[in-house]
């Protein structure tokens, strides 16, 4: 059977994801990027990854990661494999050891919005029964590398803005959704210390949802939608 | 004689089973996946179900952003129903697709 085809809303995002990925970002170039996205799909075949998950606690087991041929550092590979292939078991004492690592907090907040951007375009393509896309060639040009001012740890492990104190694109979304729902969601701020990847991810996740039944006419209801993103969060021991 | 028993594995929503048999053969990459998505679609058409692969993915994501930033679940979220996170996301897809789109459901239901 063909592949279903995208929404076009859901292929603009996706075309626009895919530029995104390959651009410097604010803390990774063009190449880096490139290469933590390859290893987020090594990371889908890697033993070691398989061996941990089926285990009753990560961290019993040792031995190196399937990683893909990149220069990332061992500390950086094993991050992106814990957060695509086990997501549900990271702990704050893992964050800290990545820290301590040798990740900067704003790689690590960038890393993650790849390794999630990946999650999302693979895994629809998967559902629509195509094929992986070839990744981009990478964008020449360096990282900003500024830290974003106003950042707080106290909701989470990694530092995020504070929307008393945000600025710029960051203050603009927080005033929106705080006029929308009253306050700022954990989820949405989870990302702020790196503008960009807040920008990129919720660019693609709400062209996606942009075409479910509430805004596009003939399309899943709200139980069902709810009932699919249940499923999806049980199934990765995820409680939000 | 009616038993339940479709309601039972529906779970009171509409093609609820094969709905999540489609999420668990994606997010686990399952040999029955085309067979899900076959199912899926006779049931529910190609177009719904590429928005239930679009949920899918969107929440896969969603997840790792959660997990992998050791997040709390906002209290507020608490107080009004873990479920919350649909709600915004539709208040700003309703907002994008408003951008975008020359006309919605909720566009003709609220001139």
């Amino acid at each position: 059977m063909p592949a279903l085809s995208p929404s076009p809303p859901s292929q603009a995002s996706l075309d626009a994801a895919w530029e995104a990925i390959a651009r410097p970002g604010g803390w990774f170039d063009g190449a880096e990027r490139i290469a933590i996205a390859r290893e987020v799909r090594a990371a889908r075949d890697c033993r070691l990854c398989a061996e941990r998950k089926a285990a009753l606690s990560p961290n019993a087991v040792q031995g190196a990661h399937d990683r893909a041929d990149t220069p990332l550092s061992e500390i950086a590979v094993d991050t992106i494999h814990r957060i695509t292939t086990d997501p549900g078991r990271l702990s704050a004492g893992w964050h800290d050891a990545a820290i301590e690592g040798g990740l900067v907090e704003e790689e690590f907040v960038e890393l993650a919005g790849l390794a999630s951007i990946l999650a999302v375009t693979d895994t629809y393509a998967k559902g629509l029964g195509a094929g992986l896309r070839p990744l981009p060639d990478p964008v020449a040009g360096e990282p900003h590398r500024r830290p974003e001012s106003g950042t707080v740890v106290e909701r989470g492990w990694v530092p995020m803005v504070d929307p008393d104190a945000a600025e710029g694109v960051t203050k603009m979304m927080f005033e929106g959704i705080q006029a929308r729902a009253g306050f700022v969601y954990n989820v949405l701020r989870a990302l702020t210390a790196v503008p960009e990847a807040v920008q990129q991810f919720f660019s693609l996740v709400l062209a996606h949802y942009a075409t479910t039944g509430e805004v596009h006419e003939g399309g899943l209801d709200r139980m069902q939608v709810e009932l699919l993103a249940s499923t999806t969060s049980a199934y990765n021991d995820c409680f939000y | 004689m009616a038993t339940g028993k479709a309601d039972d594995e529906n779970g009171g929503v509409t093609h609820g089973a094969l709905l999540r048999r489609f999420a668990t053969a994606v997010l686990s990459n399952a040999e029955d996946l085309d067979e899900a998505r076959e199912r899926l679609i006779d049931a529910i058409g190609e177009s719904a179900t590429a928005q239930a692969a679009s949920i899918v993915a969107c929440f896969d994501g969603l997840n790792r952003v959660a997990d992998a930033t050791g997040i709390r679940l906002d209290p507020e979220s608490e107080a009004r129903g873990a479920s919350k996170i649909v709600e915004i996301l539709e208040f700003e897809a309703l907002g994008a697709a408003r951008s975008q789109a020359p006309a919605t459901r909720r566009d003709r239901a609220s001139p």
